[in-house]
């Protein structure tokens, strides 16, 4: 028989597969590294089972003997595995939220397998089972940028004039959508430093011909009170209802308020965490800082600039996410229907 | 003859005053007369006061006492010597002396002088009709909790109020008063005054600390016989009514008790399945504690109840009588763990990891509540940078005053204020915990009179709300009618709007108010379950 397959490092498939299409969502790209861990640790464990390798034919059934009647602890073996994975694709540089929150939705997911299919206890049947439960979610979630693109287009009109902040695929799905269907607008994104994503952004939006103007990330005062709407992605939706965003959402949501335009946010439903934050310190570090400078600086994060910022759900007007559109208010029932 | 609290009423001669009434001293009596003399009503100033007062010299016939019932007597007779003088307090049974019957002619005169000021005050007060503010008594002294509101007409939907708490406080006097107008009882009050004023302070008004609050007479017991009522029930009525119980958690802790101990005595009737018949004997008790529904019980007991009855509609009738009462008591037994060694466990849990990603643990919290105290507590084994300010209010028992001392005792540093201090505290804060009794459907929070305060100036500073709610206290209602009274608890309550709360720290999880109908759902307190 083959060698049993190396262990697939589930950060390197992570980083690979956005490697190979910027344009994938982070959430979707860590689902497809958790489900190929996955499949490579069925594998394995039937290579075990066949293997005729230089140990002994004693140990080879012993080997069987333990991986039959261990039926248990192989499906924990496995879960193991996967949080393993998980832990090690959260350090990555990019967006640790969306990562958490899609593979943690992604598990729960294929994991909840009927009782009656447990019954037989095969351990292959019930991992074919978590393999199908893990394509179903993926196909699901390849879709939920353009249902979200459908549920935007109501809200864009001809001649209105849209402020984005940072950059989005969401949002830069959502808008291409609309102009794709004959809407005429005019976008004012911000520039977002320290990254400039902003600039990206824009030159996105012009090459298929969307007005575009990119602002300073200081003139969102000034430019506010000829704004229409304002729309946000998320790096991901909290059960207050809040969003973690790139920093300067916050205070562009909260003078969206003072002048009373409306703010949309962009999620899929992947971006969904189970976390409660009180206010930007109760944030945890994790969402804030890149994996590289919380390991390096771990005491001296003050100093740190913090790359995201928590908006309060008081500021938000709808999400819009591939489960519907929602007020802040209904996120957090909606959070628990995922993660129950 | 020195003043002595709250006594300041002449006395009427001749008035026929029921027995059972707590006697005057004779020095009290004086004390009263002497006051009396010295209060010199000004000209144009409105004398509510002078109203009840002149009113006083009615006999007191007007005013009710249950005495017909055994509880009332035995209430009576706990009452301390030194009661809020109520009319038919005054008539000392005993013999005058001459001096007393001198100071009776003395303060019938001056009721007619008063007499006439009210005719003369009461056009102006007519006049001025605006005037909200009612205006203070010669030294105005008088507590601020004394000025209530004034100028609603006087509550017709008061008339079932049994309470009579009928004081005025003397010009002179600084530490009587507690004005209640009552309903329709006393007649002699409507006549002589077409003041309309209503005082909407629920439990006595007492800016006195030291003082017992006023027994609550009250045709509570009125329908209820020694046959079918439980003396269990009608001891954990006489706790509210002393104030033994403070507030939801006792009293639904000291419920689930009185139930068991129902249960446990409980004979059930011969002809009837036994969920019927104890189902219907259980209404006889429950309409003597809510004085026959006049009285709606408190949100959680309310809920309490409603879950029993159902657990008692499903009882399999065919079952031993005797299993099936220690399934009945299990199930109380349950419901009280449930919600409150492992619901308070899991709250302080919840509570305790949002403290813990706090820079300064600095809690400002209002009055006492037991979850709040347990909270505290066990933050203080893990974090050594608490600080708790503690907000209470004087007029509602100063219950802020015990937590203050048991938080002392665990050597946690505290400061303590009224609530007039709370734009002061507010600043020093980073954290409002509050206690609830009731959360309603649409996310509102039932708290004590005072909690919003805290709430909105929370809201000021941006500092956040936290509740801490248990499961069993989240209700399928829309609004409550503040005003009314509860049966069995007196606190006065309020509602704070959903907006100023930031989350609720449920036994479940830490939910947003706004999620109050999926915790009623997942906990199947909707009404339709």
């Amino acid at each position: 028989m083959t060698d049993p397959k190396p262990e697939i490092s589930a950060l390197k498939m992570f980083e690979s597969l956005l490697d190979k299409d910027p344009e994938k969502s982070m959430g979707l790209a860590a689902i497809e590294a958790l489900l190929e861990v996955l499949k490579t640790s069925t594998e394995n464990i039937s290579l075990k089972l066949n293997s005729t390798n230089s140990s002994s034919l004693s140990e080879n059934l012993q080997d069987k003997v333990t991986s039959l009647t261990d039926k248990t602890s192989t499906v924990q073996g496995l879960t193991k595995d996967l949080s393993n994975a998980v832990d090690e694709m959260m350090r990555t540089d990019r967006s640790s939220a969306t990562v958490q929150s899609a593979c943690e939705l992604f598990l729960r997911f294929s994991s909840l397998i009927s009782q009656e299919k447990l019954i037989d206890a095969n351990f292959e049947a019930v991992k074919c089972e978590y393999v199908k439960r893990g394509n179903v979610f993926i196909k699901r979630i390849e879709k939920s940028r353009s249902i979200i693109a459908k549920c935007f287009r109501p809200f864009i009109r001809s001649n209105l004039k849209v402020l984005t902040h940072s950059y989005s695929k969401v949002v830069l799905e959502s808008l291409l959508e609309s102009k794709a269907h004959g809407c005429v607008f005019h976008v004012f994104v911000t520039e977002s430093q320290p990254d400039n994503s902003g600039r990206r952004m824009a030159e996105k939006l012009r090459q298929s011909g969307i007005q575009t103007t990119l602002i300073l990330d200081s003139a969102v005062g000034y430019i506010m009170e000829s704004i229409d709407i304002v729309v946000f992605g998320a790096e991901g939706v909290m059960e207050t209802g809040g969003i973690i965003n790139k920093i300067g959402t916050l205070g562009i949501a909260i003078c969206a308020k003072a002048m009373n335009k409306p703010v949309y946010v962009m999620a899929e439903s992947i971006k969904f965490i189970k976390e409660y934050p009180l206010n930007q310190s109760d944030t945890p570090n994790k969402f804030k800082y890149r994996y590289s400078t919380l390991e390096s600086k771990k005491d001296a994060l003050d100093d740190e600039h913090p790359l995201t910022d928590y908006t309060p759900p008081q500021y938000l007007n709808l999400l819009i996410t591939d489960l519907g559109i929602f007020t802040p208010a209904a996120v957090g029932d909606e959070l628990i229907k995922l993660y129950t | 003859m020195g003043k002595k609290k709250g006594h300041n009423k002449p006395q009427p001669a001749n008035s026929p005053i029921a027995p059972q009434a707590v006697p005057e001293t004779p020095e009290k009596l004086n004390a009263i007369a002497e006051q009396l003399k010295s209060f010199s009503p000004k000209k144009g100033q409105a004398t509510p006061p002078s109203t009840p007062e002149g009113s006083n010299s009615a006999p007191a016939a007007a005013l009710p006492l249950a005495t017909s019932t055994p509880k009332a007597q035995e209430k009576a007779d706990k009452r301390p010597a030194k009661a809020k003088g109520k009319p038919e307090d005054l008539n000392d049974g005993d013999g005058k002396s001459r001096a007393d019957i001198e100071n009776e002619r003395k303060a019938k005169k001056l009721e007619k002088q008063m007499k006439k000021e009210a005719a003369t005050a009461k056009k102006k007060a007519d006049a001025a009709a605006g005037n909200a503010e009612k205006p203070p008594k010669a030294p105005a002294k008088e507590a601020p909790a004394n000025k209530g509101q004034k100028d609603a007409p006087k509550t017709p939907q008061q008339p079932s109020k049994p309470a009579l708490k009928k004081h005025f406080a003397s010009s002179d006097s600084s530490d009587s008063f507690n004005m209640t107008a009552n309903g329709s009882k006393n007649v002699s009050f409507k006549e002589k005054s077409n003041l309309k004023v209503r005082f909407d302070i629920q439990p006595s008004n007492q800016y006195d600390l030291t003082e017992r609050p006023a027994i609550r007479v009250s045709s509570y017991f009125v329908h209820a016989t020694p046959h079918n009522v439980h003396p269990a029930f009608r001891r954990l009525a006489a706790k509210c009514e002393f104030k033994k119980l403070n507030g939801v958690n006792e009293l639904l802790l000291a419920f689930h008790k009185t139930l068991i101990e129902f249960v446990e005595d409980y004979n059930p009737r011969p002809d009837l399945p036994f969920s019927e018949s104890i189902s219907l004997d259980l209404q006889p008790q429950l309409c003597c504690l809510s004085d026959n529904g006049v009285h709606p019980f408190p949100q959680a007991v309310g809920n309490l109840i409603r879950l029993f009855k159902k657990q008692i509609h499903e009882l399999d009738n065919t079952k031993e009588i005797c299993d099936l009462k220690t399934y009945l008591k299990e199930w109380i037994e349950n419901s009280a763990y449930y919600n409150f060694d492992l619901a308070e466990k899991a709250i302080v849990e919840f509570t305790i990891s949002k403290l813990k990603s706090m820079a300064h643990r600095r809690i400002l919290t209002y009055s006492r509540c037991p979850i709040v105290e347990k909270i505290i507590l066990t933050a203080a084994e893990q974090f050594n940078d608490l600080h708790v300010y503690i907000v209470d209010d004087p007029n509602n028992g100063s219950r802020g005053k015990t937590m203050l001392e048991s938080l002392s005792e665990a050597s946690i540093p505290c400061t303590y204020g009224h609530i007039n201090s709370i734009g002061y505290l507010v600043h020093q804060a980073s954290v409002v915990l509050l206690g609830c009794s009731a959360i309603l459907n649409t996310g509102r929070v039932v708290a004590l009179r005072g909690s919003s305060l805290l709430a909105l100036s929370a809201q000021a500073v941006n500092i956040p709300v936290l509740v801490a709610a248990k499961t069993c206290t989240f209700v399928d209602k829309v609004r409550l009618d503040e005003h009314l009274s509860t049966a069995l608890l007196r606190e006065p309550i309020e509602t704070i709007p959903e907006d100023l709360v930031t989350a609720l720290v449920t036994d479940l999880r830490i939910v947003p108010p706004s999620s109050a109908p999926a915790v009623l759902k997942a906990k199947q307190l909707g009404y339709d379950n």
